[in-house]
């Protein structure tokens, strides 16, 4: 299952990033499953034809939870469409514990759908 | 009861205690004198059964008499004066209010991490409207029993927000009566009016009957201890705060003679400021940054792996952890200001304490 963070160092060089989900921190805080993700990250060179592709990328995967990919300012960041901030990944999880765990399910599924994507960008 | 011996007669004065405070005074088989005192408990108002004034004295702020005049001997803080030395006494020294100084050094050095303390012949850290020294040893900051509940309740509250409560479920949410008990006793142990409220804590810690509506209680830790201070001591609005516990790691509330950096705890409880805190895209090397020039001092430390590419756990309120490359928090250099973890200074050693533990191998910097 690939990581999100691998997927999207596929469209370039990453310079720094934070993420709330993955595996291995699933296997040390089990409960952290109930969290909605949030990716943030930065890329080395951030172009805004970098960010229109992923937008159309993201844009294209057809999942149970609606995403959001949000490109402004340096850093760029890729959550479940009901978070608003960092606030509202605690109230979700409080109030819909569900919500948090089909998004950490269905994240490893984007990033294999950002992955290929990557890969048929570089074949065209 | 004191005997007092002259060459014409034998005055017997009789004192009457309630809760540690001496409270009334006989005076050989006269009737019976109502003492009151202000908040350093020094003796400032006499009253006879009536309720009319009898007496009253008042002090410059290192005790010497101002003006009038009292029928005990125990006035400022107090503690005994000897009307022919003009000294008072505090039981393990001798105390001149004229010079603002003990007579004699301090055998101990209460505080050796507070400047203040190591002068020893400094009276009550040359503060002496917020503090009062019961013994001669220990300057004792007063209402810091009623602080330590505020604050403990503010904590809880805090954590409740923290968490993502709304207000209204955060004043009442979860919140324990023992550790609110157990909140004043440690700000009685930090130095207050402790014979005043020990009563109170005790109670609380055998009922558990505090009511949690909160209404009257103020609602955050900061503006508990604001709301029971007196206005200007901005200091106690930040003292004695405690983080609310991540996972089973125990933050160490506030130290009181070693406060956070005023500038860097305003800047986090700003209110303009909270949407910087919450916004995703905004870096925790940008809070550090803004952080330390709110203050103006300090530094800003790294946490990071052990190559470039090692990930870290960072702690987040809510029961967030996260994975970072690095991460970055201001310093004043006793205190980590993450304000995604706890909006209350997290004491340094406290914070790397959590850190190693999520992160054995990680570097701080």
């Amino acid at each position: 299952m690939i990581d999100i963070i691998d997927a999207l160092r596929k469209w370039g060089e990453i310079e720094q990033y934070s993420c709330n989900s993955g595996e291995e921190l699933f296997s040390r805080f089990p409960d952290l499953i109930t969290v909605p993700p949030l990716v943030v990250w930065r890329y080395v060179n951030p172009t805004p034809q970098l960010a229109k592709r992923l937008t159309s990328v993201i844009g294209s995967f057809q999942g149970n939870v609606e995403w959001m990919f949000l490109s402004k300012g340096e850093n760029w960041s890729l959550c479940p469409a009901l978070v608003k901030n960092r606030s509202d990944l605690s109230k979700l999880q409080k109030l819909n514990p569900g919500y948090g765990i089909c998004a950490n399910n269905e994240l490893p599924k984007l990033a294999e759908h950002i992955r290929r994507a990557s890969e048929l960008t570089s074949i065209c | 009861m004191e005997v007092r011996l002259s060459a014409a007669e034998r005055v017997t004065a009789s004192y009457y205690f309630a809760g540690g405070q001496r409270i009334a005074l006989r005076v050989s088989d006269s009737e019976l004198t109502y003492l009151h005192g202000d908040h350093l408990g020094s003796a400032s108002l006499a009253t006879d059964d009536a309720g009319a004034q009898v007496s009253a004295l008042r002090y410059y702020p290192y005790g010497e008499t101002r003006s009038g005049a009292m029928p005990t001997n125990y006035q400022f803080t107090g503690q005994r004066r000897e009307s022919g030395l003009g000294l008072y006494d505090y039981n393990a020294r001798y105390y001149d209010p004229y010079l603002n100084r003990f007579i004699q050094a301090d055998s101990i050095v209460p505080s050796p991490g507070n400047p203040q303390s190591l002068n020893r012949y400094a009276y009550c850290y040359n503060n002496p409207l917020k503090h009062i020294d019961v013994d001669g040893h220990f300057p004792w900051i007063v209402g810091g029993g009623l602080v330590g509940m505020a604050v403990a309740y503010g904590g809880q509250v805090v954590g409740n927000l923290n968490s993502g409560m709304e207000l209204g479920a955060a004043l009442t949410t979860n919140i324990d009566p023992a550790a609110i008990a157990t909140g004043g006793l440690i700000g009685m142990a930090a130095g207050t009016g402790i014979m005043l409220l020990a009563p109170v804590a005790t109670s609380l810690v055998g009922g558990g009957t505090l009511a949690t509506g909160g209404g009257s209680l103020a609602a955050a830790g900061t503006l508990a201890a604001t709301e029971l201070m007196d206005g200007d001591d901005d200091e106690m609005r930040i003292a004695q705060q405690m983080a609310a516990p991540f996972r089973g790691y125990q933050f160490r509330a506030v130290n009181p003679n070693h406060l956070p950096n005023p500038g860097a705890q305003a800047k986090m409880l700003d209110p303009a400021y909270q949407e910087f805190i919450n916004n995703y895209n905004y870096d925790c090397s940008e809070i550090a940054r803004d952080l330390y020039n709110a203050a103006g001092s300090g530094r800003i430390a790294q946490i990071h792996g052990v190559t470039k590419w090692t990930e870290v756990v960072i702690p987040e309120a809510g029961n967030m952890v996260r994975q970072y490359y690095n991460h970055y928090v201001y310093t004043d250099g006793g205190y980590v200001f993450d304000p995604r973890l706890s909006r209350v200074p997290i004491p340094w050693g406290d914070y790397l304490r959590l850190l190693k533990g999520l992160n054995p191998e990680a570097l701080m910097e």
